[in-house]
């Protein structure tokens, strides 16, 4: 989803309390749905058995690249953008085929063409749900309300109709739709007057939104048949494909979205929606009964773009305002193992302005300057600077307080990246040929435009990465659910990390590094055993740089760093610890030609213990992996124009984000790795 | 007497036998209509000059200039097919079987006349005689939808064989293999060799580093070892003797010795994706065909300035 817009502020909280005393009971009960069902965990389950045996198989697994946040014509956003590329090519897309892409000329011939030298291992098309059914209808002559007003609208200004469309589906809802008298009877958290706790559909959708609910069916079935039809199910097992979609939660603009993945092809009828079901608790119980284990149904919900939730991604408030109890935190921590640290819109990983020990200048990576999805529509109205509590290492650390507690940690997150995509180009992430995410709310146009081929602030996204035996969907699954993944800001560098008590000192030694990690510790995203006596935990670290492709260059890593957050005394800390490479390299990248210049590693490797460690304190540890400086997209872009910022005059509109100082020219490429977790014993 | 004449008729306009007459009259003039219309051949494919007056606009609109002769025609080409399609439509009753259709040609009717007490058989027949079908955007884009669906599922049910599994004979390797870094010299790699070709692989290697991907790789695609460790290190895979480490080999990486296992022969079943691109490839193939036999069987005419054939 992406940058939509409004303009009133959230609903009170007074009004939200006043319902909470009602309805507070209601919260425990579907807390406890799912995680009674998988009791143990995700970080327990073991790799599925019993299924085929991949030509490829590792029984001490292998990296698999992929992208699961990708739209296609589907999503109204992308298809009022003129995005009319299907699931199937987007599929296409990862497979390594080279695809047209918006705009098109009016004989319906693609401007520009885009391919990746690299095939993705695996992909999720993740439309929006919300609006599956309305684009079908106003895009399909077959239906009858193809000529409804609404529509005719739709077709005629995709601009406006983008932000309506928008507005009326997800954005909209939460806002009071007229002054709510205090004895007024609230049906449910929604103040929608007459609504039953769902969110009206657009006029043309028919009573309780029926029409469109029917609509929606044929896209998504279009969405299941292209997952099957490219799922390589022979022993080859070169590419899998996950059914999905886009549950698109945000009220006031305020992020909420989620993408949520299903483990196979058994899937629910119609992907709940926000319209029906408009809170993430309210969706994990639906998701739970109309997808459900002893059907052959799984799934899993990725949270993204934190960064943009104005502080309510990581709320320790339920949806009626009533804090966390431990079933609630269990059940949130049971349906979303994973979080999506870094896309299209930003990086979700830290923002270093807040808490002991926070000053980590790399936070300052692909930053976006404001804090929901207006962006910087209406000159900043309805938004603000970023807080630090939509960012995954401040709510890490609010997990282990909340685990403090409750004895349940909500918030235990691994780390993918993804691209989100709006012109279903997965896996399409690389600064050197960015033709822009499609998703900024610009209407379809008929010749590229000229200048910077996105908003500055935008990013070209990352990838995700998963550890597992064999590119299939159950491995690929049980990885997810166990946390095994990390995330890239867009390369393919391949990182491992183990932590555990009985590490080998000399792991670095060039011994099989991967069977002496399983065997004396845990991989990222796992929890560390109980601590024995007064030892200290080991990390083992050891990363190999991408080494790029005809195309696709790269740089030398850097250095990696292991992060380490923990409470002291009910207070939450971090630190960052350099543990391999040289942060003084002296490597550098010119920005008026983006060459870059010094050297770097082709692999670095290191054990690190914890000397600070404290057994009663909570605490989690995950590695980044920070590559040589390079030019920015923009950078590179401004570059080829020969920009010249030194003669503002010289400067040409569509080419003035160049001279914004705001965004820094050079990046450095990264890899986050899924945390591993250390509690005490009670 | 002219009283009487009056009388007669205000009794006749009241018989509701001479209102069945009448109707049947009327009804039976609007199918004749039809029934001409549904001839294939008499009634040409018309483009007027008012149609390519409105392509223009429509390009003008859209594009913000006018089209060049080429876009013009090729825009032309586009509505003969359209209209081709519909008029094929119709001439197979596709608008009579189309539930759709049916139901909205039906609304129509109604909306024109609300006071209406005709039966929707009735006024089906009456939206045809009006020729509907071709004027309502939904009628007319449903009906050319069916009938291509129609023609491009005749490509599956015609030919099954072609789409039997596609099937696609692969080498794979195997190999396993130590890694010494970027910056190694081959020639120190010497005394590690020997331990391997020794049998000493599990002992520390001198100046062996680890390597995130691991030790063992099984059944790699050529392309798959291209574009992880680069064409050297591939065709030293491939030409490697089977349990026997040599080396040093450089990779993307840097510096490995290697000890391939025995390549595997596999056939890969392309399966669902080979054959809905075959689907694909087929409907497109059978559309166009059907298309060409479609302009064969009609007269199309296209008004340029003055009335013309288009030569096809």
């Amino acid at each position: 989803m992406n940058f939509n817009l409004d303009s009133q502020s959230r609903t009170s909280g007074a009004m939200r309390a006043g319902v909470a005393g009602v309805l507070a009971l209601l919260v425990a009960c579907e807390a406890a749905d799912r995680s009674t069902v998988a009791s143990d965990g995700p970080g327990n389950r073991q790799p599925p058995t019993g299924e085929r045996r991949c030509l490829h198989y590792n029984p001490e697994r292998q990296p698999l690249f992929g992208d699961l946040h990708v739209h296609t014509v589907y999503s109204l956003d992308a298809n009022t953008q003129g995005t009319i590329l299907t699931p199937h090519d987007a599929y296409r897309f990862a497979l390594g085929e080279r695809l047209g892409i918006q705009p098109y000329s009016a004989q319906g011939t693609a401007l520009r063409h885009t391919q990746i030298a690299r095939p993705l291992d695996f992909a999720a098309t993740t439309d929006h749900a919300e609006l599956f059914g309305e684009v079908e209808i106003c895009t399909n002559p077959d239906y009858l309300e193809y000529n409804a007003p609404e529509c005719v609208f739709y077709r005629e200004f995709p601009d406006q109709s983008f932000i309506v469309f928008n507005l009326a589906a997800v954005g909209l809802p939460e806002l009071p739709q007229f002054p709510v008298p205090d004895d007024a009877p609230v049906i449910a958290d929604q103040p929608v007057v007459g609504s039953d706790g769902r969110i009206p559909r657009l006029p043309y959708c028919g009573v309780d939104g029926t029409t469109c609910l029917e609509a929606a069916k044929t896209p998504w079935r279009d969405t299941q048949a292209a997952a099957e039809a490219f799922y390589d199910r022979s022993d080859g097992c070169e590419f899998t494909t996950f059914v999905a979609y886009e549950w698109t939660g945000a009220p006031a603009s305020n992020n909420l979205h989620r993408n949520v993945i299903f483990a196979n092809e058994v899937v629910p009828e119609l992907p709940p929606a926000y319209q029906e079901f408009p809170s993430p608790e309210v969706l994990w119980r639906e998701l739970s009964s109309v997808c459900r284990p002893e059907d052959g149904c799984e799934y899993l919900t990725i949270p993204h773009n934190s960064n943009l939730s104005a502080g309510t991604m990581f709320e320790t408030r339920d949806r009626f305002g009533a804090p966390y109890t431990a079933e609630f935190a269990a059940s949130r921590r049971v349906n979303e193992p994973l979080a999506e640290i870094y896309q299209h819109k930003g990086q979700s990983e830290c923002l270093g302005t807040m808490g002991a020990g926070a000053q980590d200048e790399l936070c300052g990576f692909e930053l976006l300057p404001y804090n929901n999805l207006t962006g910087d529509r209406f000159m900043g109205f309805n938004t603000g600077p970023p807080m630090e509590q939509d960012f995954l290492r401040e709510a890490l650390k609010e997990g282990l307080l909340l685990e403090a507690q409750l004895g349940e940690n909500p918030f235990k997150y691994g780390f993918i990246g993804s691209s989100d995509t709006h012109i279903a180009t997965p896996g399409n992430v690389l600064e050197n040929d960015f033709p822009g995410h499609g998703g900024a709310g610009m209407a379809a146009g008929d010749s590229v435009p000229a200048g910077l081929t996105d908003v500055v602030e935008a990013s070209p996204g990352g990838l995700a990465v998963v550890w597992a035996e064999q590119n299939t969907r159950e491995s690929l699954f049980a990885a997810m659910l166990r946390r095994e993944v990390y995330a890239t800001s867009g390369l393919r560098p391949i990182v491992r990390f183990f932590g555990g008590w009985n590490l080998p000192q000399d792991m670095c030694a060039g011994g099989n590094f991967a069977a002496q990690g399983y065997a004396g510790g845990v991989p990222m995203g796992g929890d560390l055993s109980a601590a024995p006596g007064s030892a200290a935990p080991r990390f083992a670290v050891s990363a190999l740089r991408d080494p790029g492709a005809p195309g696709e260059p790269a740089q030398a890593l850097q250095r990696i760093q292991i992060i380490k957050g923990w409470l002291e005394n009910g207070e939450k800390h971090e630190a960052v610890f350099e543990v391999a490479g040289d942060p003084d390299n002296g490597a550098g990248v010119d920005v008026d030609s983006c060459e870059t210049s010094g050297s770097g590693f082709a692999s670095l490797c290191a054990v690190w213990e914890d000397q600070t460690f404290d057994p009663a304190q909570h605490a989690f540890y995950y590695a980044r992996v920070v590559d040589n400086p390079s030019c920015r997209w923009h950078a590179q872009q401004c570059a080829a124009a020969a920009v010249d910022c030194a003669n503002p005059d010289s400067v040409p509109a569509e080419f003035q984000g160049c001279c914004d100082q705001d965004f820094p020219k050079v990046i450095q490429e990264r890899a986050w790795t899924s945390p591993i977790w250390y509690r005490p014993q009670p | 007497m002219l009283a009487q004449l009056a009388r007669l008729v205000r009794m006749l306009l009241r018989e509701p036998l001479l209102h069945f007459g009448l109707l049947g009259m009327l009804l039976y003039a609007a199918s004749a209509l039809v029934q001409i219309q549904r001839l294939p051949g008499t009634q040409p494919i018309r483009i007027s000059q008012a149609d390519i007056e409105q392509l223009t606009a429509q390009w003008r609109r859209d594009a913000g200039r006018a089209p060049t002769s080429a876009e013009l025609e090729g825009r032309i080409q586009g509505l003969i097919d359209q209209r081709l399609l519909l008029q094929e439509a119709l001439r197979r009753g596709l608008d009579r079987s189309d539930g759709v259709v049916r139901q909205r040609l039906i609304r129509n009717m109604r909306f024109i006349d609300p006071q209406t007490t005709a039966t929707d058989a009735e006024l089906l027949r009456m939206a045809r005689a009006l020729n509907m079908a071709a004027s309502d955007p939904v009628v007319r884009g449903r009906l050319i939808q069916r009938l291509q669906h129609r023609i491009e599922s005749a490509a599956s049910a015609t030919d099954g064989t072609i789409l039997a599994a596609a099937t696609e004979a692969q080498w794979r390797y195997s190999f396993e293999h130590r890694y010494f870094g970027s910056g190694a010299r081959p020639a120190n790699l010497q005394p590690a060799l020997t331990m391997l070709e020794a049998g000493q692989g599990t002992a520390q290697l001198p100046g062996a580093q680890p390597f995130a991907l691991g030790r063992t790789f099984a059944g790699q695609s050529a392309a798959q070892l291209n574009r992880r460790f680069g064409s050297t290190f591939r065709a030293a895979v491939q030409a490697a003797e089977p349990g026997h480490w040599f080396g040093p080999v450089l990779s993307n990486y840097g510096w490995h010795l290697v000890r391939a296992l025995p390549p595997q022969r596999v056939v890969i079943d392309r399966g669902p994706r080979r054959r809905q691109e075959l689907q694909a490839a087929r409907e497109r193939a059978y559309l166009a065909q059907a298309m060409q036999a479609l302009r064969a069987e009609y007269r199309i005419v296209v008004e340029a300035g003055e009335l013309t054939e288009l030569s096809l």
